[in-house]
């Protein structure tokens, strides 16, 4: 009984492998359905050298959403590859296979994570912070340490988008020894999703010249104040609301910190700082209708 | 009638059998409804426990008949005729001449899925012989399926109270429906239109016999499957609607992350899904 079956399945998938040559396109997408039914440790391979040549996008798309759902340990060399390829759908399609893998595939795509190639490097990201999870976020965090800066920008976003509070020490590392500004930007994002009131003081003695949030440097201002909204208690609040100096180019960044000033600490309606600004705000003849229509609520 | 409460356990064994048999996926927060629906069969059979009944289901079904009335009793069939009339004015007066002024034989397919009690083929065979000026000449097919047989056989009989039939114009009405008893009796012309199938989507087989449609109507099916089987689902409506054929969701539901293939077309104000 057990050799019929093993011919019984053997057959099946010769007859599909043939299907999947086919020159009608319905007969190719049912096959791929089948071969992702039929399962088994030849199906991916199979699967992934028809990914290659096919030029239908219903086949195409119908491959990569039956890939994602197998054991694909055995094609994991050639989806790296499609990494390399110069058409984005390859690209995309081999981090979403990836990105639905398991702790396996975390340990493949760590293993590739010192490829000579920077946009490698970053698709691998791409794919771990899609698996999620303790070990992906570990790989994340040596990605902090990448030569690309690039690299490194995505390996922040990916880390406050994970929420990772345990990476915050070395978010603040990075921050004071890397300059550059979208890496700070990126940081700044993150630590509002990460962070706590306490980093608001790290970040003003490394962004301000005098240590006091008045002297933030204009670039990260807009970030800054926003991070303050974020995690800031009343104190810091109050002191951003001093430092505020009211201008167009800042205007939506103040009107949305102090909603979400007044959201968390509803006490300071009235305030004589909050008042001033959206005073300010409403004679700004420059400024949006929509905007002016938010001061309503304050 | 006794209401049993199934537990997780008896809940999870019986959604993984529907779910394995239609692709239809019931999470816990439906427990409840579950449960009511199960404790009318176990009343039925005479049975007192819903290990009982999941053993009967596993060992007693034979002919699968008492899963498909289980099935039968799970299914929603709230419709009505014209619904979401919007939608229908699109397919009446820009997909359909579209459609007919392409081909080069005069027939037109059509598969209404999940079909319920009838009132929407219904009403594209009604659609059909207002808006087609030579409906005589064209070889017409509706195909209309559901899991539900009960539904099924009321879609056949084609009876229907008021609220049902709130949405259709008053001159269609009166043109396509014979009043009686205080109900609306679709008329023989409309009725010989359409062909009513007992079909599940679940079933991989059973679903490529259905092909070379120029209209698919799919609205407020795709909602009960899963990622797995919607994408099983979906593929096959693209295997079986014709190149310029349209497809048609309800409003809300998207294709284009189940089946990139598609393209999205906006015609009147409203998108819709073409195969090219």
């Amino acid at each position: 009984m057990a050799e019929d079956n093993g011919t019984g399945r053997a057959d099946d998938l010769n007859k599909l492998v043939e299907n999947l040559q086919s020159e009608d396109e319905n007969e190719r997408l049912y096959a791929v359905h089948d071969l992702a039914d039929l399962g088994g440790k030849e199906v991916p391979a199979v699967l992934m050298s028809r990914l290659l040549t096919d030029d239908s996008d219903a086949v195409k798309d119908a491959i990569v959403f039956s890939l994602k759902n197998m054991d694909k340990r055995t094609i994991y060399d050639s989806l790296f590859g499609l990494f390399y390829s110069p058409d984005p759908y390859m690209r995309n399609a081999a981090v979403t296979v990836f990105g639905n893998d398991d702790d396996n595939g975390i340990a493949y795509l760590t293993s590739k994570l010192d490829d000579s190639n920077q946009e490698v490097r970053k698709l691998i990201l791409d794919s771990l912070v899609e698996i999620g999870g303790e070990y992906a976020l570990i790989a994340l965090r040596a990605a902090l340490h990448d030569t690309s800066e690039n690299v490194k920008i995505t390996a922040v976003e990916y880390i406050g988008r994970l929420s990772d509070a345990r990476s915050l020490d070395e978010l603040i590392e990075l921050f004071k020894n890397d300059d550059e500004p979208m890496l700070r930007m990126t940081i700044l994002d993150a630590f509002k999703k990460i962070g706590d009131k306490s980093v608001i003081g790290f970040v003003m003695n490394i962004l301000a010249k005098d240590g006091k949030m008045t002297g933030i440097d204009k670039l990260y201002f807009a970030e800054f104040l926003n991070l303050v909204g974020q995690v800031g208690g009343k104190d810091e609040i109050l002191s951003a609301i001093d430092a505020i100096e009211y201008s167009t180019l800042y205007a939506e960044d103040i009107i949305n910190f102090i909603m979400e000033a007044m959201r968390k600490f509803p006490e300071l309606r009235g305030n004589a700082g909050i008042s001033g600004l959206v005073s300010s705000a409403r004679n700004d003849g420059s400024l949006k209708e929509e905007l002016k229509s938010f001061l309503d609520n304050i | 009638m006794k209401i049993v409460n199934l537990t997780v356990d008896e809940f999870d064994k019986i959604s993984d059998m529907v779910y394995r048999r239609t692709g239809i996926r019931f999470e816990r927060q439906k427990n409840y409804y579950v449960s009511t629906k199960v404790s009318k069969r176990l009343d039925e059979l005479k049975l007192e426990y819903p290990e009982d009944y999941i053993r009967y289901l596993k060992y007693g079904d034979d002919d699968s008949s008492e899963f498909q009335a289980f099935i039968d009793s799970l299914t929603i069939n709230e419709t009505y005729f014209f619904r979401d009339y919007n939608q229908l004015k699109i397919f009446a007066e820009n997909c359909l001449s579209d459609v007919t002024a392409k081909k080069r034989e005069k027939n037109l397919r059509i598969w209404s899925v999940g079909c319920s009690t009838g009132e929407e083929p219904y009403t594209l065979a009604i659609i059909l012989n207002e808006m087609l000026e030579d409906i005589n000449l064209f070889n017409i097919s509706i195909i209309a399926s559901d899991i539900d047989r009960n539904a099924l056989k009321a879609a056949n009989e084609g009876v229907y109270s008021e609220r049902s039939v709130k949405e259709v114009p008053e001159e269609y009405l009166a043109k396509w429906f014979v009043s009686k008893d205080g109900n609306y009796h679709i008329s023989d012309r409309i009725k010989s239109m359409v062909t009513f199938r007992n079909l599940n989507l679940g079933d991989s087989k059973a679903i490529r016999v259905e092909s070379g449609f120029d209209f698919i109507f799919c609205r407020n099916v795709l909602i009960y499957f899963d990622d797995i089987s919607r994408k099983m689902v979906v593929d096959h409506f693209y295997a079986a609607l014709n190149r310029g054929g349209y497809i048609f969701l309800s409003s809300g539901e998207s294709l284009s992350r189940i089946n990139p293939a598609f393209k999205l077309k906006r015609l009147g104000g409203y998108f819709v899904y073409t195969k090219e």
